[in-house]
Formats: C-alpha cells, sequence, structure tokens
C-alpha cells in the first residue's frame, strides 16, 4: 500500500475525435494543468492511446506538456473498455499520478469512471473549475454544478489518489507553450484481446450520431403553450428547418400532442448547449430553465411580461409569439 | 362515533398515484373532446381494462382487483379529477353492474356475466328511472310476466347511464301483476335480446361524456334464470345498490372540486391584476381556503362511508350523508373556480366551465339531494342519531 | 434454465410541482412527493419484457433511505417478482465509489445474476458513473444504447451503438446493461398489479446482511468530500427589445445573425455537431 506522498504529476488524458485529431478539450485542460503543475512544482504529462500516436505528439507539445507517455496500436484506434482501462491503470500503478484529469465526453467519462473504481478513489464528472491548494497536502479543489438548484458544489477528494476530475468543454483556455526537452516514454503495447468478452460479428457500419440532436444542436427554437395552437407549433419545426436549427419545447405541448417525448428541454429531458436558444410562448418553469442555462444567448419571446423565462433571457421580446414568428418565417424561407 | 384511521396505507397511495397517471397521461387529452362533441370514445375501454377498473373491487377469481373501497373511492375520484363523465362511467358499471352481480347472483350468473364484466368485455348500464317514476322510485310501470320457463318484459327506461355502450342492464320491474308495493324484482337483460331497443342518446347539460339514453322493452323474453337474487326482493337490493353507489358518485364529485380548486389556486397564483398575484388579495385567498376546508371535510365524509360499507351492515345514512355533501361542495367549489377565473374561466378553452356543468348532476343522479335529505331523517327519527 | 433479471432503480423527487429556495438557491424539499426516478421505467420495462419472452424472473432492486421501500412496491406492481432494499444508516452520504462497493457486496449475495439492468442518468448526474464502475466490480460487460437484443443459450445478441459505430455483438451472460431513454414503452401500473404488488416480498439487506465489512462507511469513507456549496446568481442581460413587432423582429433577425444564422439564400453552409 503505496504512501499518498509517493503521488505526484499532474496527468492529462489525451483523447483522440474521429481517429483524426486531438480533441479540444483535451488541450483546454492542458493549458489549466500547466498552471497546476507549476504550483505544485511538478511536471504535466500527458497520457495518449490511439493508432498511429505519433501524428499527435507535435500537436500536444504545444500545449505545455513536460512528458508525453504514449501507446500506439491499431486495436486503439477507437475507445475500448477493457484495453484502455487496463493500459491505463496499469501505468497510474507503475507512476502514481496525484491529479488525473479528462474530457467531459461520453467516452471519458467511462473511461474515468471505471479506473476511479480500480483505484478506488474519487472522481467528479463537468467541473467548472479547478483550484489547487499547495498548502492543504496538494489538495485540488473541483466545482460542480447541481444539476438542481442554482448552486455550485466545491469538491475534493483528500485522503485516496489519484485526484480525478472529468472537465466540461469551453471552460479554460488553450495554452500554446512548448517546454524545452519534453520527454517522450513509448510503452509497447501489451494486451491479449481474449480477455475481451464482448465479441464484434460481422463489420460495424459507421453511424454517426445525426449531427442533429437536440443536445449538440447549436441552434436550438423552443416552443411552449403559449403558442396556442398546433399549426403556430408547426411553424417552429418549419423555421427550424430553415435556419438549421433544431426544436425542442416543454411538457405542454407534448401533452397535447404537438411534439415527441424526446424533445423536452428541460429536468425531464435534454439539457441543450447552443449558441443561440430562442422560446416562443414559454412562460419558463423551473423544470424548463434548468436545461436551458448552458445556452450561450437565450431570446424570450412571450406576451406576458411577468413570464419567469425573462428573468433567464439575454434577450425579451413582450409580444404575442405567433406573430414574431410568423414575421421569422418569412424572413427564413426555404 | 365512528374511529377512522386517518393516514391512507401505502397501497391507497400506491392506487392514487397509478390512477392518477392513467388518468392525467390517457384520459386528459380526450376529456374536453368528449365534452365537446358529446362521444364516449370506445377506445378508453381497453385502457381502462387494462387497468382493472372494471372490476375495482371484484375478487382476483373473477377478473377483478379486490381492493378495499377505499380504493375504489380513490380510484374514482382520480379518474373524476380528469373526466368527471369517464368516472360515471366507470363507477356505474362497477356498482350496478359488477358489484350487485358478484353480491347478489349464484354460481351460474356469476359465471356468465362476471369475469366479462370485471375485464371490461362487457359493459354494464343501469335501468331504473322511468319517465313517471324518478325520486318515486316505486312507480315505476315496467312489467315482467310469467310465461312458462321465460317472462315477458314491456316497458321503457329513461336516463339510462352507459346506455349505447353497455350490453348488460340490471333492470328494475314489477313483476307478474302483483300488487305495486311489492314485487320489484332485478333482472339482467342482455342488449341484442330480441325485443330490446338502445333509445337515442340524451342531450346533457355535464357529464356529456358519459352516453345516456333510453331503453325500449317491447315484449322481451328472457329466461327465469336472468333473475338476480330473490324474485321480488328487488326494492330491497336496489336500495342497497344505491348505497354503495352513492359513494362512488361523492367520490366523483370529490374529484371535480378537487380539479376545480387545483386550478384555482394555480391561476390565483398566476394571474397579476393590480400589481399582485390575485392569491394575495384576501378576497381570493380567502376563497381558496374555505375550498380546501369544504373538500377536506367532504373527503373524510366519503373515506368513512367507504370504510363503514364494509364493516356495517347498515351504512344508508352516512352514504346519504356523504352524497349530500360532496356533491354540494363539487358544485359550491366549482361554481367559486369559474368566479377566480373570470372571463377566463367562462371560456370553454378552460375547462373551468366543463366543471361547474358537471358538478351539477351530482345533486341529482341516484338520488337527488332532497331524497338524500328525507334518507338521513328517516334513519334519524328511526333511533339512527 | 431460469434467467434471473436484477433492475437497478433510484427514488427520486418528483419534478413536477419544483419551487427553488431563492436565498439559499436549493430545492424546496416540503410536499415533495418521491417517484422512480422516470429513466428506470425503462430499465423496468425491458425487464419485464425479457420475463414474457424467455424463462425469466425480475427482481428490483435499490439503495436508499425506508421510504424508498415504495418505490420498489411500484416496481412490483409493474410487474416484478420479488425486491430488494439497500438500506442501513452507515450506507447514508455514499458517493460512487460507496454507492458501487455496497452494490458490489449485495450482488455477492445474490449470485447467479444473468442480466442486470439500469438506466440512464442525466449527464449532469454523478450516479452515471455506477453503471461502468459496477461494471469493473463485478468483471461483467457493460452494453449502452442497444436497439435490439436477443437472448440465445446464455448469450445476448444485440444490436447497438458504440462511439459512432453501429455493432452487432455478442456476449455470454452475465452482463450488465443500460437503458435508453424512450426506448421502450414503461406500461402503467395496473389495479391488479397493486393487488399482487403487497402480497410479494421484500427482501432487507443492511450493513448486518453484508456481515459489517469495514470498508463500507458512507459518510466516513466516501473518498471525495464536499467542502463548499455556493449560490449561484443567474447573470443573464434582460435587455428588453422595444418597437413595433416589425421592429421587434427585425432586432432578433440582427440577433441571429450575429450568432451565424443568415439567410438560407445566401448560406449554404451544413451546420456541423
Amino acid at each position: 500500500m503505496s504512501k499518498l506522498n509517493d503521488y505526484k504529476d499532474a496527468w492529462v488524458f489525451i483523447e483522440i475525435k474521429d481517429h483524426v485529431q486531438v480533441n479540444d478539450c483535451s488541450l483546454e485542460i492542458l493549458g489549466k494543468a500547466r498552471e497546476i503543475a507549476d504550483k505544485l512544482g511538478q511536471r504535466l504529462v500527458g497520457i495518449l492511446l490511439a493508432l498511429d500516436a505519433e501524428q499527435y505528439i507535435p500537436t500536444i507539445e504545444e500545449h505545455g506538456v513536460d512528458k508525453i507517455i504514449y501507446i500506439s496500436h491499431s486495436d486503439l484506434k477507437h475507445y475500448h473498455e477493457r484495453i484502455f482501462t487496463d493500459l491505463i491503470f496499469d501505468l497510474i500503478k507503475k507512476h502514481k499520478p496525484l491529479i488525473l484529469l479528462f474530457p467531459s465526453t461520453e467516452a471519458s467519462n467511462a473511461l474515468a469512471a471505471r479506473l476511479a473504481y480500480r483505484c478506488r478513489t474519487g472522481l467528479v464528472n463537468d467541473v467548472l473549475n479547478l483550484e489547487l491548494k499547495k498548502e492543504e497536502n496538494n489538495l485540488l479543489i473541483s466545482d460542480k454544478p447541481a444539476y438542481l438548484g442554482n448552486i455550485i458544489v466545491k469538491i475534493t477528494c483528500p485522503e485516496t489518489k489519484p485526484q480525478m476530475c472529468t472537465v466540461t468543454m469551453g471552460i479554460f483556455q488553450k495554452n500554446r507553450l512548448k517546454k524545452p526537452g519534453i520527454e517522450r516514454e513509448k510503452i509497447q503495447y501489451n494486451f491479449d484481446l481474449k480477455r475481451v468478452r464482448i465479441k464484434i460479428i460481422g463489420n460495424p457500419t459507421r453511424k454517426d450520431k445525426p449531427s442533429a440532436t437536440l443536445s449538440d444542436a447549436k441552434f436550438v427554437i423552443g416552443g411552449g403553450h403559449g403558442l396556442m395552437l398546433k399549426e403556430n407549433f408547426n411553424k417552429i419545426f418549419k423555421l427550424a428547418k430553415n435556419i438549421n436549427g433544431q426544436v425542442g419545447g416543454t411538457r405542454r405541448p407534448i401533452m397535447d400532442g404537438w411534439m415527441p417525448e424526446h424533445l423536452q428541454i428541460g429536468i425531464s429531458g435534454v439539457t441543450i448547449f447552443p449558441d443561440l436558444y430562442l422560446s416562443f410562448g414559454i412562460s419558463g418553469a423551473i423544470q424548463h430553465i434548468v436545461g436551458i442555462t448552458k445556452s450561450k444567448t437565450i431570446v424570450a419571446i412571450n406576451k406576458d411580461p411577468n413570464a419567469p423565462i425573462f428573468k433567464t433571457a439575454d434577450y425579451c421580446i413582450i409580444d404575442d409569439a405567433p406573430k414574431i414568428l410568423e414575421g421569422l418565417l418569412k424572413h427564413y424561407r426555404s | 362515533m365512528i374511529n377512522v384511521n386517518f393516514e391512507l396505507k401505502e397501497k391507497h397511495k400506491l392506487v392514487r398515484r397509478s390512477v392518477r397517471n392513467f388518468a392525467e397521461k390517457i384520459l386528459a387529452p380526450l376529456a374536453p373532446i368528449m365534452d365537446r362533441e358529446e362521444e364516449f370514445y370506445p377506445e378508453i375501454i381497453k385502457e381502462i381494462s387494462m387497468m382493472n377498473l372494471w372490476g375495482i373491487t371484484i375478487p382476483e377469481k373473477y377478473g377483478g382487483a379486490e381492493l378495499d373501497s377505499i380504493n375504489y373511492i380513490i380510484s374514482i375520484e382520480e379518474i373524476s379529477r380528469i373526466c368527471a363523465s369517464t368516472a360515471l362511467t366507470v363507477s356505474v358499471h362497477n356498482a350496478f353492474g359488477a358489484i350487485p352481480i358478484y353480491k347478489l347472483g349464484n354460481e351460474e350468473q356469476k359465471e356468465r356475466f362476471l369475469n366479462d364484466l370485471a375485464s371490461g368485455k362487457k359493459i354494464a348500464g343501469f335501468s331504473w328511472t322511468e319517465p313517471n317514476a324518478g325520486s318515486d322510485a316505486k312507480s315505476i310501470e315496467c312489467m315482467a310476466v310469467e310465461d312458462g320457463k321465460d317472462f315477458v318484459l314491456n316497458g321503457s327506461k329513461i336516463f339510462v347511464t352507459n346506455g349505447s355502450i353497455a350490453s348488460v342492464f340490471l333492470v328494475g320491474t314489477r313483476y307478474q301483476t302483483v300488487d305495486r308495493q311489492k314485487g320489484f324484482t332485478l333482472v339482467i337483460i342482455e342488449k341484442d335480446m330480441v325485443g330490446c331497443e338502445i333509445g337515442p342518446k340524451e342531450n346533457k347539460m355535464g357529464m356529456r361524456g358519459n352516453p345516456t339514453t333510453s331503453l325500449y322493452f317491447n315484449n322481451v323474453r328472457v329466461p327465469k334464470e336472468n333473475v338476480l337474487g330473490k324474485l321480488q326482493n328487488g326494492f330491497k337490493y336496489a336500495m342497497q345498490m344505491l348505497d354503495f353507489g352513492r359513494i362512488g358518485i361523492a367520490a366523483q364529485a370529490l374529484g371535480i372540486a378537487q380539479a376545480a380548486y387545483e386550478h384555482s389556486v394555480k391561476y390565483s397564483k398566476g394571474r397579476i391584476q393590480f400589481k399582485k398575484p390575485i392569491s394575495q388579495f384576501q378576497g381570493i385567498s380567502f376563497k381558496l381556503a374555505e375550498m380546501a376546508t369544504k373538500i377536506d371535510a367532504a373527503r373524510l365524509l366519503v373515506y368513512r362511508a367507504g370504510y363503514l360499507s364494509e364493516r356495517s351492515k347498515n351504512f344508508s345514512k352516512e352514504a346519504a350523508m356523504c352524497k349530500l355533501f360532496a356533491s354540494k361542495v363539487a358544485r359550491q367549489v366549482s361554481q367559486e373556480a369559474l368566479q377566480i377565473h373570470g372571463g377566463y374561466g367562462y371560456m370553454k378553452d378552460l375547462p373551468i366551465e366543463r366543471y361547474y356543468r358537471d358538478a351539477k348532476a351530482c345533486e341529482i343522479y341516484e338520488g337527488t339531494s332532497e331524497i338524500m335529505k328525507l334518507i338521513i331523517a328517516n334513519q334519524i327519527l328511526r333511533g339512527n342519531i | 434454465m431460469t434467467l434471473k433479471i436484477v433492475v437497478l432503480i433510484k427514488q427520486v423527487p418528483s419534478y413536477d410541482n419544483l419551487e427553488i429556495d431563492k436565498s439559499t438557491g436549493t430545492i424546496v424539499r416540503d410536499g415533495i412527493e418521491n417517484i422512480i426516478n422516470p429513466n428506470d421505467l425503462y430499465s423496468i420495462e425491458l425487464g419485464l419484457n425479457l420475463k414474457e419472452r424467455h424463462n425469466a424472473t425480475v427482481s428490483i432492486m435499490t439503495m436508499g433511505p425506508p421510504q424508498a421501500e415504495f418505490a420498489l412496491r411500484e416496481g412490483l406492481a409493474m410487474g416484478a417478482d420479488h425486491a430488494i432494499l439497500i438500506s442501513d444508516p452507515r450506507f447514508a452520504n455514499s458517493d460512487t465509489l460507496q454507492t458501487t462497493l455496497i452494490l458490489k457486496e449485495a450482488f455477492e449475495l445474490i449470485k447467479d445474476y444473468d442480466i442486470i439492468i439500469c438506466g440512464s442518468q442525466t449527464s449532469d448526474s454523478s450516479t452515471g458513473q455506477v453503471p461502468f464502475q459496477l461494471s469493473e466490480a463485478l468483471e461483467i460487460p457493460l452494453i449502452t444504447d442497444i436497439f435490439t437484443l436477443e437472448i440465445e443459450n446464455h448469450i445476448i445478441k444485440c444490436h447497438r451503438n458504440f462511439g459512432h459505430e453501429s455493432q452487432n455483438i455478442e456476449v455470454e451472460l452475465p452482463v450488465l446493461l443500460r437503458t435508453v431513454n424512450h426506448f421502450n414503452n414503461p406500461r402503467y401500473i395496473s389495479l391488479s398489479g397493486i393487488k399482487k404488488a403487497f402480497e410479494k416480498k421484500i427482501q432487507i439487506f443492511d450493513f448486518k446482511t453484508f456481515n459489517f465489512p469495514e470498508y463500507i462507511d458512507g459518510l466516513n469513507k466516501s473518498p471525495t468530500r464536499i467542502v463548499k456549496i455556493e449560490k449561484v446568481e443567474i447573470k443573464r442581460k434582460n435587455n428588453i427589445l422595444e418597437g413595433s413587432v416589425n421592429e421587434k423582429i427585425q432586432s432578433l433577425i440582427q440577433i441571429m445573425k450575429e450568432n451565424g444564422i443568415n439567410n438560407v439564400y445566401s448560406s449554404q453552409k451544413k451546420i456541423e455537431g
């Protein structure tokens, strides 16, 4: 049982996107982790598992690392829950990183969870901020938003190591910095595929998550009860189509049969992360607001000046939603 | 003084939640349409079957859900909160179809009818009222004359709840030519019997989603095996059926009142006039307080009657009390709800005016409020203080 | 060969009448009903569906305070055969690692399970980690994002999405499945289901049942600790757009333009997700 003081260095998992490029979020995390490593007086290490991993090294080296540990093999082309977990766990056991950070993506959240279990340590997902308290035994404080309620929770992992987090995209800034004398450590790939229990039959087909899903959409138009009629709600679908946006809504349109269930935005549905969210005839109950706060810009259109949604909006139009919608449709014709 | 356990048990909570979910998902979209078009949607018969609501208290071996009276009340209440018409359909089918056949029928009749009734394969309707026999129930003229192994039925019934969707009717009729005061008999009539005709749908003020029709018997030949219980004991059975049936109507009234009240609270918190939500004016908040109190009082009376119905031989007084009170509360609360909603409440876009129209029926059918007072007074003066 | 299916559920507060306390920023918990996490209904439905198609038993299991028993009754009312409540003061305040360790104890007692099913969590909820950690703890594969599945001779064959691939896979039981929301239509609880639910057994697993393992202690042994809770102010511009209807529409179009939405006539760019 190794002592907690044996743990050192800040590690960042470098996720590869689409087997062609380094995931931006990983690079952003390197920026923050550079700060942390400097404060610790220790090293920043990038961890890379990929097919032809060498091709990504130059990019990683330009973002502030002191060292890169990498494994290159065709089995590593895609994230694999057995292979990646086993290989990285071996690295953790050998090197004992103090801090281990991941981007908050589907694959990395899964990987981080598995590793946290193996290390019997804590994991904080979707952090919005990181702070290192050197004086408190190199304690990392992470900020996590609570899903329900307008609060931020500050979490630490004082007794176990590594201290692990997955970080939300767009929180930190990349740091274009190339350190001199970067160490590259290549690990020989060694994994017995017989240990994998899931057998893939035949050839998998490429099935991109349709880029037009609600939670990935850049532009979202939401419709609520204030639209009054189904034919008005249908105009939302039309407008969305004409501007390449996605449609969502609140509970009422579903109950009235204007919209399918899976397009519900809010507590019981989807959280959206668009650049722009337009809401038509939505009053703004907390159940819905919870799903839209991550929008960069929110425009609310509602004829009731007291609608709660106006408190959460950047731009407020106090007017008849169907009228405004009609006007927009005239402009954005297909 | 009856000691009632005020805590609802876990089972009751679960029943309330499930029936409420069902009503909100399946019945809510249809309720305004059924009221507007005065149509009962036969598709919901199957949905109600899947919920086992056609045989709430009927034992499992006959296909029922075998739940107690409180659960029966809760089920009707929750359906009524969303659609009073459907609640009427379900409660009449249970109280005047499935339950009487279970309680009064012989094994052969139970075998013939009970499973189909509990499953909803056959729907039951209630048929006693005639043009000249409403509150004066004993004045019915419908006549069954013995003829060999059968009897022949002639007459007509009006205001038959579930008329156009039912295939089984419990009919109250005089028997042979015996003296009026005796001789009332309950018979089971099936829709497809020759001479049995279902009349046109009534055009009602409320409960418009419940199909109410007339029923005509033209020399309908009925086997004697279809007599329910003892011959000429029909009036007594009918009164027993009505005691329990009234609890169902009271539950229906509760549901209407509850819906009207909930809407009123929500509306008054959101409606801003004179720079404040109207709930902050005592004129409105006092109304809400009174509505809440009345509904609570009514609910306790109804549950108490339900509780007694399983433990006491004579619960006529309590059943009449709960119907008298709950139906009045439903009318008063729905009226206040309409007032609170103001102009919006008067519009058919909101369900408030429907609650007001639906509520009124509860003070009339299955014994008018005046009859309820008669029953209560008789009980009191007979010594049941 | 009877398949043994275990469905993991969680009881959560109902979101219907949610209100936030303005001074603390946290939810007001008074008078809130507790329900089965809506995402878990899809898991229960899958379990019951498999039970109908194969020779199987379905157990519902949850970890929580004593009132979570009601959620188990709801699962039993839907049609499950038996239920387990994992509850003990020592399990309270568990983070995901402790939760996983406790579930591991439970599964060691249950033995011989073939399929474990759990629901998807919202992305912000940390309990989204549990299926992955449980997969590690029990050393069984986790399959997510399934859209068809068959079981034959103790092998599960399914069609699933993994990353940007659609795969046909085969895995020998036991497996852990995570359902996707809206994947099926969870059945209603019928009245006869309720009657039967109260005749079925709910087993309780507590600290004693697990034989007092010393590494389990939600409050003291969870690796993650909350050190502070801060209220967040929603700071938005609240800029009111004035003018006539047409002027408001024009202002809106300007805002849309600033955000990259051009009139489709002039822009043929497809927006990448």
